[in-house]
């Protein structure tokens, strides 16, 4: 649907919960985002689905990333979206380690900012990581958000706490660092 | 119920909002807080009932700010809290301008964050504020809380984009800072 330079954001279908689960159901991956509670298949079928009813009402957005055959190697997501003051906070994840340090996770960040900003009428974009995540700190640097602060000690992860960091870019510092981005089919 | 030193921090009773009716509507206050939409006699009721019902299940904590002697001044309130994290998010309002600037709100930060760190068994109070609240920055400061980040044109308020301001304090910080504080009405 969406267009990025490697990677397609689209509906998450059904048909993906099979190759999302393998990968959701592991500490490692989860140490980075929310929860650290096992899910299982017919939990997750619901939260494909309720991202369908959440795009519907405008608040969350959330997308499968797909590769050009179709695969679908992670999710992206606009949530907590504000229609008065125009923000919404950034989440991704990409469930496979082989699928990371490709560019996929900064194209697909790159494409949802667009998404905001070219159809949403957004005003900013904020997300919070982990401070251990360097590679989504490397993603969303090159994706142009700089750090504007950190929340001490906020997260419980692994028997101890750690700090949120905090970033955001505004709408006129991502069209004046990608002015002719586009999401059509190149 | 909880004794700070100037103010009272005890559950909000319905009896409660004609008080809160006469202030909550005021743009100039809602300036600071949250939704600019007015809210009416019926919604405040239901607020107060839902203030109870959230400290019973642990959710979030308002309570009703008084002075010592029983005027009422406003409410605090621990939100979003989070058992396994320890965390919560820190809001106060007092509504009528002629009670601020009186030490009333630094003292029912303190209350609510002694509240929090001592009873609650909470490690960190955060609190965000629109930038141009300087009444609330120099409370927030008195309480202990350190500063550690924005969030840039967040909030449009009066035609324009305003930065918010994000604040916390830490358990072992409240402590060594105020390591006597008690919540029993002083002897």
């Amino acid at each position: 649907m969406y267009y990025g330079k490697k990677v397609i954001l689209r509906s998450i279908e059904l048909s993906d919960v099979d190759d999302i689960l393998p990968y959701f159901n592991t500490l490692e991956y989860r140490r980075t985002i929310g929860g650290v509670l096992p899910y299982t298949k017919e939990q997750e079928e619901e939260w494909v689905k309720s991202t369908w009813e959440g795009r519907m009402k405008g608040n969350p957005y959330i997308f499968g990333i797909a590769l050009p055959d179709d695969r679908l190697i992670g999710t992206v997501s606009l949530f907590k979206v504000d229609k008065i003051h125009k923000n919404a906070e950034l989440g991704i994840g990409i469930h496979d380690p082989n699928d990371r340090n490709k560019g996929y996770g900064t194209d697909a960040v790159l494409t949802i900012c667009a998404f905001g900003f070219l159809h949403l009428n957004l005003h900013s974009i904020y997300l919070r990581y982990i401070e251990y995540n360097k590679n989504g700190a490397r993603a969303y640097q090159k994706a142009g958000f700089t750090q504007t602060g950190i929340e001490r000690d906020m997260i419980f992860r692994d028997g101890n706490y750690h700090n949120f960091v905090r970033m955001d870019i505004l709408e006129r510092e991502f069209l004046e660092k990608f002015p002719d981005y586009t999401l059509y089919k190149a | 119920m909880y004794y700070g030193k100037k103010v009272i921090l005890r559950s909000l009773e319905l009896s409660d909002v004609d008080e809160i009716m006469k202030y909550i509507n005021s743009l100039e206050l809602r300036k600071t807080l949250g939704g600019i939409v007015p809210l009416t006699n019926e919604q405040e009721i239901d607020f107060v009932k839902k203030s109870w019902e959230n400290r019973m299940k642990g959710e979030s904590y308002v309570f009703a700010l008084t002075t010592l002697d029983g005027k009422f001044l406003g409410s605090v309130a621990l939100e979003d809290v989070d058992t396994l994290g320890r965390t919560a998010e820190l809001g106060i309002l007092i509504g009528d301008p002629q009670n601020q600037n009186q030490g009333y709100g630094t003292d029912a930060v303190i209350a609510i964050c002694a509240f929090g760190f001592q009873y609650l068994n909470l490690h960190s109070i955060y609190l965000r504020h629109v930038e141009y609240n300087d009444m609330g920055v120099r409370a927030y400061e008195k309480a202990g809380f350190t500063k550690t980040g924005i969030e840039r044109e967040v909030i449009f308020r009066d035609g324009k984009y305003f930065n918010a301001h994000r604040m916390d304090i830490l358990d072992r910080e409240f402590f060594e800072k105020f390591p006597d504080y008690s919540l029993y009405p002083a002897k």
